[in-house]
Order: structure tokens, then sequence, then C-alpha cells
């Protein structure tokens, strides 16, 4: 059952401190090449995939700019339905 | 929820807190006032007391915090809070009061009134945010700076034969019996920001049961007055302020 | 059917408080008021009240803040030293736009002073409630009933003018004990103003109470708004007395203890031949213009009289725009003016 997670990052409050990056152990995020409006280089996310949901990068962000959601995966459905027959 | 399609069955595990305005604070990058007001965000919206809270918002970088947080908020004067907040305690006893106060305010001029309202055991909750500096007016000499550390008006590094040590805020309040909770957390990685948020929540938690006086001291960066990086001041209060300021939970509260 | 009972103007100003709705008092020790936070200590709590001692006259009037941002009527009193102490939290008050009552029984000064009976205190109290454009509505009684009926009317005065109004006593004043007729005591209004914080807000917006403006024209608009209220102020609230001959040679100007002074001065300058009349302001500010711009056109003269070294006269002086000339009859530091001093210096001054 592969979870599926999507980090939502506001780049118009990010002020790139790197502390997501930095707490982050699966190197989803990195900064971007783009200045958003007060002349910070925001964070992106690099690598959506590799996110495993800890919620790390979000705990340590002072400016509360990252939001965190998990999608049900296609094959959850069918795993659940093969574990109640068993 | 932010607006697309493919998140519409989405389960949320992280959601900026309803405790916080959409406002962006003003606080430098990596600054941990924003964590911590984070963190009492989440704590206001998990108690679910965010209809009835009063923040009372102080002087120092913080005093914007009335824009910040999504409650009822009133201005104090400087070191005042916690005299403010006993007002409107005493005159609407319903409402949850909580002060955000930093080292200047609290621990300078403010000290008298905070020492007072816990030893009156008000219910009221007092974020303590200890940055061993005075940030808004450029980095002074806070009475939370440590020996030897060089600020604007220590500029050789604080001698205690002329500026005395530095005041352990919680040591001092700990014996007093008005205390319910009293806790020194800090921000500087996952495992103590969770502290940090029970702590907290513990703080409020006490202040709805009418258990008394509540206070947690959040050792928390200044990268601009410390002039390092975000990084470097999370490092600094591992490897320096803790020695100073070891965390603890003096009073701890059942509930 | 009321009581009339003897009541020193300290316990006339507490009674009166509690007579006109309010249930909040904060306060800390000082000479000559110290019977008033007694006698809250004592009586709010028969009503449900709340009385705090606070730990100074600094945590006072922010406890005074935080209570009346949230609608409540609240009072707090002191004396020269710790009014001194409140200013920084009055200028809070007017600028975040919230009501309050704040009781000054003056004491000789500056300084530590003494526990004598001054008006040493004028500019304290009419020309600003700390720094900031911006002063306290001002009022001065001078006797206990009258001390007792304003602290009634004091606190709808507050809340209809969102500042803080200062009640002017003296250290005589204060305690000298006269009949009161005393009236029932009232329930406190509701909390409804759209201004209040505080409670269960129930989904409507929240609200902030605050006087830190950095976007400098909402600064001034603030400001703007205050003095309109004045105004109004000046329209509706201005208060005088006058009392003598109807047709003197000679005024007198004194508010407060002073002004008692003067009546004895005038029935017996009066036995004496000499017609004197006298204009007791009552409102200090707003200040009572008109009588003075009026009679100062017939009199030959006007003599103030008040116990400090010339505060009061200055106002006086304004509203005469020189159309005569105008004296001053002075003591301070806490000494009182005898109507035989007073006597005496007015024939030197003829």
């Amino acid at each position: 059952m592969k979870k599926r997670f999507r980090v939502i990052i506001n780049q118009d409050h990010c002020k790139a401190c790197g502390l997501c990056i930095e707490f982050c152990p699966n190197d989803v995020l990195g900064v971007s090449a783009r200045r958003n409006r007060a002349g910070f280089y925001p964070v992106e996310v690099k690598d959506q995939d590799a996110c495993a949901g800890c919620a790390q990068c979000a705990l340590m962000c002072p400016d509360a700019c990252i939001e965190i959601y998990r999608l049900p995966a296609p094959d959850d459905d069918q795993a659940v339905e093969e574990g109640v027959q068993q | 929820m932010p607006d697309t399609p493919d998140l519409a069955d989405a389960e949320v595990v992280y959601h900026r807190p309803a405790g916080l305005t959409e406002v962006q604070m003003r606080y430098c990058p990596g600054c941990t006032h924003g964590t911590a007001h984070k963190l009492v965000a989440e704590v206001l919206e998990e108690l679910d007391i965010i209809d009835r809270t009063v923040a009372i918002a102080t002087v120092g970088c913080s005093v914007y915090a009335y824009e910040y947080f999504n409650t009822d908020a009133i201005q104090a004067a400087h070191g005042r809070g916690p005299a403010v907040a006993t007002g409107i305690k005493r005159a609407s006893p319903e409402s949850i009061v909580f002060t955000y106060q930093g080292d200047g305010d609290l621990a300078a001029i403010g000290l008298s009134e905070v020492i007072h309202t816990a030893q009156r055991g008000d219910s009221i909750t007092v974020i303590f945010i200890n940055n061993a500096v005075f940030g808004m007016t450029r980095g002074q000499m806070a009475p939370t700076t440590l020996l030897g550390q060089k600020t604007t008006t220590t500029p050789l590094g604080r001698d205690p034969r002329i500026a005395g040590t530095p005041m352990m805020i919680c040591e001092l309040l700990a014996p007093i019996p008005g205390v319910a909770y009293l806790a020194r957390e800090t921000m500087i990685d996952p495992k103590t920001v969770r502290n940090a948020r029970r702590s907290i929540k513990k703080a409020f938690q006490a202040q709805i049961d009418g258990a008394g006086f509540s206070l947690v001291e959040l050792v928390s960066t200044c990268p601009a007055w410390w002039h390092m990086s975000p990084l470097e001041a999370m490092a600094w209060i591992r490897d320096e302020m803790l020695k100073q300021y070891p965390l603890q939970i003096f009073v701890d509260y059942e509930g | 059917m009321t009581k009339r009972v003897m009541m020193t103007g300290n316990e006339a100003i507490a009674e009166g408080a509690i007579a006109g709705g309010c249930r909040y008092f904060f306060g800390y020790p000082i000479t000559p008021q110290n019977a008033i936070p007694q006698y809250m200590a004592e009586h709010l709590p028969e009503v449900g009240g709340v009385y705090l001692q606070a730990e100074s006259e600094l945590a006072a009037i922010n406890l005074v803040y935080g209570a009346a941002a949230t609608g409540v009527y609240v009072m707090t009193s002191s004396s020269s030293p710790g009014i001194s102490l409140m200013q920084e939290g009055l200028s809070y008050m007017l600028g975040s736009e919230l009501p309050c009552v704040v009781v000054n029984m003056v004491r000789g000064g500056p300084g530590l002073g003494n526990i004598g009976p001054a008006q040493s205190d004028y500019w304290l109290a009419t020309r600003g409630a700390g720094h900031g454009d911006g002063r306290c509505l001002t009022f001065a009684p001078h006797r206990v009933q009258e001390v007792y009926d304003w602290a009634i009317a004091a606190f709808p005065i507050a809340q209809k003018y969102r500042c803080p109004v200062m009640l002017l006593g003296d250290g005589l004043v204060a305690n000298m004990a006269e009949p009161v007729r005393l009236q029932e005591r009232r329930e406190p209004p509701p909390r409804d103003q759209e201004w209040a914080i505080g409670g269960r807000r129930h989904g409507r917006p929240r609200r902030i109470v605050n006087s830190l403006w950095t976007d400098v024209p909402v600064m001034e608009a603030l400001n703007l708004r205050i003095q309109e209220r004045f105004k109004q102020a000046a329209e509706n609230e201005t208060r005088w007395e006058e009392y003598g001959d109807d047709d003197p040679v000679l005024l007198f100007a004194a508010y407060g203890i002073s002004a008692r002074v003067c009546k004895t001065v005038i029935d017996r300058l009066a036995d004496e031949g000499l017609r004197t009349r006298l204009i007791r302001p009552i409102s200090l500010f707003p200040f009572p213009h008109k009588p003075f711009a009026e009679w100062a056109q017939r009199a030959e003269r006007i003599i103030c009289v008040e116990l400090s070294l010339g505060q009061f006269v200055e106002d006086v002086r304004l509203a005469v725009e020189g159309r005569c000339p105008v004296d001053l009859i002075w003591r301070t530091g806490g000494v009182l003016l005898t109507p035989e001093e007073v006597i005496a210096r007015v024939k030197e001054l003829l």
C-alpha cells in the first residue's frame, strides 16, 4: 500500500530560512530559482514522491507556510477488501 | 485546503492552524517567534478555545501579535501584560487570556507584574520568549543575556561585575504556590518543538481548569542580533543557551 | 426614600461609584485616599464586585485598562505621586479609546511632598492624559455631596466619550465628613459596546483594542476623532457654579476646596459692603470660558485663589483674554489658605 503525500508551500510567505530543508529526512524540498515578492528564493518541492508524510518540515516552519495532505492510493480499497476476507 | 481537484479526497496531515490569521508574520527568517505563534495557535484550535481567547500583545518584536492571532486582542504597555491579563480575567472570567512576552518585556520592565500575577495565582497563561537579547530595539542586553555575550550595550561581552548575571525566570517563579504549570522548552528540532507544544497545551489546560498561573519559557533564536544564520542560531541554543537555561518542567499539571 | 448619612469625601466617592454601577476597583494605597480602596474592599464583594489591590500604581492603571477593554465600569484612585505613575496608562486608555474613572486626591508636592491638601495637579489633570495630544475630562467637586454625585455621573460620561474621566479632589475634601443624601445602588449596565473584547464571541468578528498605529495618517485620524469627542464634551459637559452678588466689583475664580474658602470670604466681604462674586468651574476640562469672558467685561478685576503656584490661573487668563486684570492668591506645598488670609491679601490688592 503506497501512501502518497502532497506538500503545499505558501511561497509568498516563505522566507527561505532553510529549516524545512534541514529537517526533511528524504530530500523532498529545495530552494526554488524564482524570487517571491519579498525578494526571497522560496522553498519548493523537488521530489514529491519521496515524501513519507512525517510533517517535520511543517513542524519546523516558523511561518506556518507548509501544509501536508495524504492522498488515498488507488490500491488502498482492494487491500482493505483482501484484509477483510482473510 | 488548497483548491486543487486532486486534493478533494485528501486527508489533512498538517494544516495552517485556525488560531492564526492569514497575515504574514513580520519576524526575521528563522526567528522562532513564528514557531511559537504557530504552536500557541495549534493549541488554541485543538482545545477549541479560539472563540473565547484574548491575546495580549506586548512590546518587543511581537508588538504586532494582535495581527497574527485569530482572537480578540489587546495591546499592553511595556511590561504590563500580566496586569492587563488579570484585569481582563477578573472582569471576564470566561475568557481565556494569555500574554505573549519577550525577555525585555517580562524580565526587565515587567518583572513585578509577572511575579505578582503568579503570586495571586490568577489563571492566565504567559508565553515567554527568551532569546537573550532586546530584538525590536536592535540588539541590546536583556536580563537573560549570557555572561560574555556581546550585545550593542555589552560590546565587550556581559560582565557580571557591571551588569549582573542572567535572570532565571522559571527558577524564580517555581516556588510560588499560585503556579499551576511552569516549564522551559525550546524549538530547535522536531522533538523539542513537540515538547514545547505539549507544554503550551498543558499551560492552557491549567487555565481552562482554573488551576492557577501558567508560564512556558521558550528558549528562542534571534538570528538577526546574534548575527547568525537560522541554523547557526539553533545550534547556538543547543550548544550554549541550554547550558545556562536547561530544559525542565518545573511545575507539572496533570488535570 | 433616600438615606442621609455622614460621610467623608473618600467614602462618598467609593459609595457613589458603587451606586453608579461600578463593580471593579483596582488600586494601591497612598495617603490621603486610603479609605477609598478600603471602602471598596469592604463593600464591592457585597454587590458581587471585584476589589483587587494592585502591586503598584503602574499595575493598577493597567488592571483598569484590561478590565475597561471588556466593557465594564471600572475605577482607580490615587494621590499625586501615584497619579504620576499612572500617566502612561492614561495615555494608553485615551489612545485605545477606553473609558474609566480615575480619582486624584491631590496632596502637597512636588516629589514625595506631604499629605496636606493641594491643587498643584491641575496641569497634570487637564493638560494631558500622559504623553500625546489628549487630556482627561476633569471634574472638581467642592463638597462631599457633590463628590458623591460626580462619582455616579462620571462613569456614563467616560463611556460616552470613551476616555478617562478624572475626579480631582484634595486631601481635605477626601477626609472631611459632611452629610450626603444617598441614592439606591444601581446595577451595572450590560457590556454591549461594539468595541468590547473578551467572553465568547459566538462567531462575531474578532476585535482589537490598540493604540499602536504605525500607519501615521491613521494615528492622526485617531487624534482627530478624540478631538471631535472633546468638542462635544465641551458642548454638553461644561459645568460651573456662580455664587455671590449680581453686581460685583470684584470676581473670584476658584475650584474645589479653594472655592469653599472663597464662599466664606464673599459672605464676610458682603458684610463689609464689598460686592463680590465667585465663578467656580466644576468641569476643569472642558473649561468654562463663557462666564469668565462675560463677567470680565463688567468687573474690575478677577482674583484667582488656588493652592498652587499658579496653574488654574493660566486657564482663567486665557478665558479672560486680557479684558481685565487677573491676580493670584496662592499657597502651596500642602498649606491651606484661610478666609482671613484671603481677605487680607484681597485688601492688599485693592
